[in-house]
């Protein structure tokens, strides 16, 4: 019997320690930009529109490898001309085919245009992060890998990425003054910070966020639409959110909302909240009156005009279900979910977020996803090339054209294979401003970012109107700032 | 002593279970001296852990959310007793020799068990949404207020109730099998003596099952203290931390946030607790466990 015991417990250890490692894996925090399929169906013929507005830029019309396509530039800086190679990339699966189609397209272009390089591309179907974190820890990482800005923390801190900044900043292929500068800041780190300093990471995408609403409810309750082009402020959104709420059964509960949920981050950092110190080494927003005036409003929305669904703890699934069934009228999203929604049974448009005074323009975060070079590959060169081509004018017209991204290039903004006009929403121009403003989300300000996780679970409580916005935030202090020490502890040294 | 044919044995045995003691130490041994190492120290996956003594172990001892998450696990695990009642009672009602379509019934509990836990966890997060869900539009019907399934207070219990719906068709089999196998005689003995239906399932019955019911307590447990998947899809650990599970924990340290060192010693304080809530089963096996 004893020794059955101990044999037992052992057998326990080991389960569990092994339940961590084969675990099924939580989707990315943030699911950005990729799983944009518009509709690839979309072919526009005309492959001059886009980049020739650019320096330096070749069109999309320079499909040869003949090298005379190039719009300004020579192409002899351009090209790979080292030994024949293969490198391997590894990318991730959020839309499914659509992301194998993007994928495949983008590469076999790349490889006819260096016909010295070889790529080899693995798409992970599932546990993209894991999977990655496996590779890293056996050192088998490929050479280029997808990296979703939520992680690029945590990874550039361990030295997994090459610093590709000489290279970037002498490309003769991409031109970063065309770029939102969000796009690309979010991949760079000094050392200590992310958001200056090298390079070590290219954008793939941007994913910027509006606010989508349904026309056809707003038309029953006769309000007006928000401006196409000028976020409104919180007060005005408030007023437009109670005329749109109803208790059409008459049992005293809300059955239709104006809004599903308000992102705090958005709110706060439009309103001048501040959330770290300048340091990044303690966590304010407890002795911040914008704050936590900020937040007291987003708690405001649910629990004292119940302009908006409480206790909507199921996350999007749940909102975006209200809101294809009609029982919001309003939901905060990517851009990402334009593809889904076209297919319900109502007209809807999209609208700048609403916004706080201050920095009207940050009204929500972005999301993104990028490729870095692995640091130890053996063929960084022609890595390089690859993560610069997906970056390159030429590589972003192809996404677009496939109607996968939001142009990554302010001069690519109106092109009609972006705007695709007939379809929803007619205002797609409001993306690409959303883009030009719409900073990073907080995961950007610490590598580690378990203090943001924790900040985000303690909200709960203003949300459920158990306390305060401003008792929440104060009281949480101590445990936020533990959190970003513990995780975070090489700032402190 | 031994005989020359007996040592030959011996040598044979060991070869044929060798590849197996192989595989055990390649892949069971090896992780867990390395884990404890790494438990140690700090370790990125990138770079080579770097030992730091036991400061992963004082974090941990300090960090409120473990301890919480070690609370939610023991909440959690509130559902295998909850369960195995369940179960119980559904097992001696389909044990009568005059029920018709067991075998429906009993497909019909077992159901839940092979499919999917991603796909049992969405159609329940169906089942409880708060504005439209089946359960909370069924008590519209008969005027109630639904209660939000997920606020902090009712998410466990919410999650308990999934887990025992889920978990009810392994127990229900094995007490169907463990009634069955309890011999006849022992109830014509008692009714002889004059003992009712009750006196028959206590003083009968219960002991007669004790051994699968201890299996699947002592199992359940373990399996209940582990328990993560659901807990992901479902809720993410909210709100505010009311379902975040000791391995999901664990889990978030290591993959979200490259912290294998305090992940490594969060999953070792785990295994100790799992050990420890393990061995006091056993224990307390012998008061009320017969085998024949």
């Amino acid at each position: 019997m004893k020794r059955v015991q101990s044999v037992f417990a052992l057998v326990l250890v080991f389960a569990m320690m092994f339940s961590v490692a084969s675990c099924s894996k939580r989707g990315a925090i943030v699911q950005t930009t990729s799983e944009e399929l518009l509709d690839s169906g979309s072919s526009a013929a005309s492959g001059t529109a886009a980049g020739s507005g650019a320096a330096a830029v070749k069109t999309a019309s320079g499909q040869k490898t003949g090298g005379t396509s190039g719009a300004a530039g020579t192409t002899g800086g351009n090209k790979y001309t080292g030994p024949k190679v293969t490198i391997k990339l590894i990318h991730w699966n959020q839309a499914g085919q659509v992301e194998q189609m993007v994928i495949d397209q983008v590469v076999s272009q790349f490889e006819k245009e260096n016909p010295n390089i070889q790529v080899n591309a693995q798409i992970v179907n599932t546990d993209y992060e894991v999977k990655l974190n496996t590779m890293i820890a056996s050192g088998t990482v490929p050479d280029v890998f997808l990296v979703p800005d939520g992680d690029f923390g945590t990874w550039v801190k361990t030295g997994v990425m090459l610093d590709i900044d000489s290279r970037v900043r002498s490309s003769k292929v991409l031109n970063l003054n065309d770029i939102y500068p969000s796009a690309w800041e979010r991949y760079q780190w000094n050392g200590k910070t992310m958001g200056v300093g090298h390079f070590y990471a290219l954008p793939k995408d941007i994913g910027p966020v509006c606010m989508y609403y349904n026309k056809d409810l707003f038309k029953k309750e006769g309000v007006a639409f928000p401006s196409a082009t000028t976020a409104m402020t919180l007060p005005q959104a408030l007023a437009m959110w109670q005329k749109l709420s109803k208790d059409t059964d008459g049992d005293g509960k809300i059955d239709v909302y104006g809004i599903t949920r308000m992102w705090w981050e958005g709110v706060v950092l439009s309103s001048g909240g501040q959330i770290l110190s300048g340091d990044h080494k303690s966590f304010v927003m407890g002795s911040d009156q914008k704050s936590i005036s900020a937040i007291q409003y987003i708690a405001d929305l649910i629990n004292k005009y119940h302009v908006a669904p409480d206790g909507t703890t199921l996350g999007s699934m749940n909102e975006d279900t209200m809101f294809a069934s009609g029982r919001a009228a309003c939901i905060e999203n990517l851009r990402a979910s334009v593809t889904s929604y076209r297919q319900y049974g109502f007209n809807w448009d999209v609208c700048p977020v609403p916004a706080g005074t201050v920095n009207p323009g940050e009204n929500s975060w972005s999301g993104s996803v990028g490729y870095a070079v692995y640091s130890k590959s053996q063929h960084p060169d022609a890595a390089y090339k690859l993560v610069e081509y997906f970056a390159s004018p030429e590589g972003q017209n192809i996404m677009v054209k496939l109607g996968f991204n939001v142009p990554l290039y302010k001069s690519q903004a109106s092109s009609p294979d972006y705007l695709q006009s007939g379809k929803e929403p007619a205002n797609a121009a409001a993306f690409t401003k959303a883009a030009a403003t719409q900073p990073a989300g907080l995961w950007q300000l610490l590598p580690n970012r378990s203090w943001y996780d924790m900040l985000d679970q303690d909200l709960d409580q203003v949300w459920e109107g158990k306390e305060d916005a401003k008792t929440c935030l104060q009281s949480i202090t101590p445990s936020i700032n533990a959190a970003i020490r513990n995780g975070n502890s090489y700032l402190f040294q | 002593m031994k005989s020359k044919l007996y040592r030959k044995d011996v040598f044979w045995g060991y070869a044929f279970i060798a590849p197996l003691l192989l595989g055990l130490l390649v892949f069971l041994l090896v992780p867990l001296l390395s884990s404890v190492y790494i438990s140690m120290s700090s370790y990125d996956l990138a770079n080579k852990p770097v030992f730091k003594g036991l400061a992963n172990f004082e974090q941990l001892v300090k960090d409120p959310i473990f301890w919480k998450s070690i609370v939610n696990s023991l909440y959690a695990s509130l559902g295998v007793p909850l369960g195995m009642l369940l179960a119980l009672i559904v097992a001696l009602m389909l044990n009568k020799p005059d029920i018709r379509g067991k075998g429906f019934f009993r497909m019909l509990f077992f159901m839940p068990t092979i499919c999917s836990a991603v796909a049992v966890t969405f159609m329940w997060k169906w089942v409880l949404n708060d504005d439209f869900g089946l359960i909370n539009q069924v008590l519209k019907m008969m005027k109630i207020k639904g209660p939000n399934w997920f606020s902090e207070s009712l998410a466990m219990p919410s999650m308990i109730m999934m887990g025992v719906w889920g978990g009810m068709g392994i127990s229900l089999l094995l007490y169907l099998s463990a009634l069955y196998n309890v011999p006849r005689v022992y109830y014509e003995a008692a009714k002889v003596d004059g003992a009712g239906p009750l006196r028959q399932f206590f003083s009968i019955t219960l002991p007669g099952i004790s051994p699968v019911t201890f299996y699947i307590l002592v199992t359940g447990l373990i399996g209940a203290l582990q328990d993560f998947t659901r807990f992901q899809i479902m809720t993410d650990g909210g709100p505010n931390y009311a379902t975040t599970t000791t391995v999901l924990y664990i889990y978030n340290n290591a993959f979200q946030y490259a912290d294998m060192g305090y992940a490594c010693a969060m999953g070792w304080a785990l295994g100790v607790i799992i050990a420890v809530v393990t061995i006091a089963n056993f224990v307390m096996s012998r008061r009320w466990v017969y085998y024949d």
